[in-house]
């Protein structure tokens, strides 16, 4: 390769953003918004780095409110499909994360309409072990059961709040965003979530 | 229990049936399936499996935050569906996986609402789209309005030259069963929630007189929910 050619490929990469991704930027390092931008024109390294970097919280998210980890992986899967299919319309505002759960809300929340009323799934789900003292992991694994058991029960904006709060762990103004309420709406959902919590768990 | 020990096991992460390798190459496995069917299916198809899709997933709800109520006889004036200085507006229903025309619809809650638009003026433009209910209270569809302490401006619409949905399809909170007004303001310089609001309850005959600096467009229908 010529040393003008060189010149020119390394400022073309340099000031054009797609091409600065994939010859200097890590992948880790690429912002939500740029990965997308890449998936919107077909990368799909740049779509599995997005799923690689979010499946977990999304699948949580899921499996938490579909009460059921296979349900939850099925939805997890679907949400990505989803996203997926809709890269081009996406706009680039920062706000991939509240797209995202936005989608998995939706996905979640239709779910949960579709199917009959009945008993809350959650007592299948262990928590991920950890390397404590088996008995203090077993005690700790009953009481989140619990805990995850009663959030299932609460009513639905509540446990959507607490949800998006600790389980997607965003931050009030994106669950704002998500749901269409102003976020003192959401510190109050949040905040009475946790008080009812509490009482169930003390009964 | 303390505060400190319910967040963490609420933050306490399930195990996962699948590993991430595992579940990574599902997700990519089904996009490659469906990248597959659209491409059989042509160019139009893939665009209304995507947008059926899009309806069904980013369903958003809004908030009426201090709305207000508009004079009996103030009316906005426009088409279904009208061509005019470049920009092409169309309000669409989001219901059960398809966009319907707005029009004339019975609208009940759970349905979306959207906009596909077509911008070919080769310049940026603005659009704020509010649905007027029976009760004559205003309802924000483009842009969100969901802080009364915040002023949103129209949304900017990029100039294309292929029709376009917007990624939002929101859902009307609450409004009044009867008719319900759908109006969108297109202008060269974005309008506020705030102006706008302010020069409806000032009144007018009609909505040209409200915004000559802007295309408005309205569409009626029905909305059915108590």
């Amino acid at each position: 390769m010529s040393g003008v050619l060189k010149h020119v490929l390394f400022n073309v990469a340099a000031t054009i953003p797609l091409l600065r991704v994939w010859s200097a930027q890590p992948i880790g390092e690429v912002d939500d918004d740029a990965l997308m931008a890449d998936a919107a024109v077909g990368k799909t390294e740049a779509y599995a780095a997005l799923v690689r970097r979010h499946h977990a919280t999304v699948r949580a998210y899921c499996v938490r409110a579909s009460g059921s980890q296979s349900v939850g992986d099925d939805l997890a899967q679907d949400v990505f499909l989803t996203l997926w299919q809709t890269r081009v319309q996406y706009e680039s505002r920062g706000r991939f994360r509240s797209y995202l759960f936005t989608l998995a809300r939706n996905a979640c929340r239709n779910q949960i309409r579709g199917r009959a009323r009945g008993p809350a799934l959650l007592a299948e789900l262990p928590d991920v072990p950890t390397d404590t003292d088996p008995l203090d992991e077993m005690v700790r694994s009953e009481r989140r059961r619990r805990v995850h058991d009663v959030v299932a029960r609460l009513p639905w904006a509540q446990r959507d709040a607490l949800l998006l709060r600790y389980t997607a762990d965003l931050e009030y103004a994106e669950i704002a965003r998500i749901v269409g309420k102003p976020e003192a709406t959401i510190r109050s959902r949040v905040f009475l979530g946790l008080s009812r919590l509490r009482r169930q768990l003390a009964k | 229990m303390t505060h400190r020990n319910l967040v963490q096991d609420l933050r306490a992460r399930p195990v996962l049936l699948a590993s991430e390798d595992t579940f990574v190459a599902r997700v990519l496995e089904s996009c490659k399936r469906d990248h597959a069917i659209g491409a059989a299916h042509g160019r139009a198809s893939r665009r209304t499996l995507a947008l059926t899709l899009l309806a069904s997933a980013a369903a958003l709800a809004i908030v009426g935050v201090g709305r207000p109520r508009l004079r009996e006889h103030w009316t906005a004036r426009g088409s279904s569906h009208r061509e005019t200085r470049g920009v092409s507006i169309q309000t669409l229903v989001a219901r059960d996986h398809a966009l319907l025309p707005i029009d004339q619809a019975s609208l009940h809650a759970g349905d979306g609402i959207t906009v596909r638009f077509v911008n070919d003026t080769g310049e940026r433009r603005y659009l704020a789209v509010f649905v007027v209910d029976a009760a004559r209270a205003v309802h924000w569809i483009y842009p969100a309005y969901v802080d009364e302490a915040t002023n949103p401006t129209s949304i900017e619409l990029e100039p294309n030259s292929e029709p376009r949905v917007l990624a939002e399809i929101v859902e009307p909170d609450r409004p009044a069963s009867g008719p319900l007004r759908v109006v969108s303001v297109t202008s060269r310089e974005p309008l506020s929630v705030k102006a706008v609001e302010s020069r409806l309850l000032d009144g007018a005959a009609s909505a040209s007189d409200l915004f000559p600096e802007g295309q408005v467009q309205e569409w009626r229908c029905l909305w059915t929910s108590p």
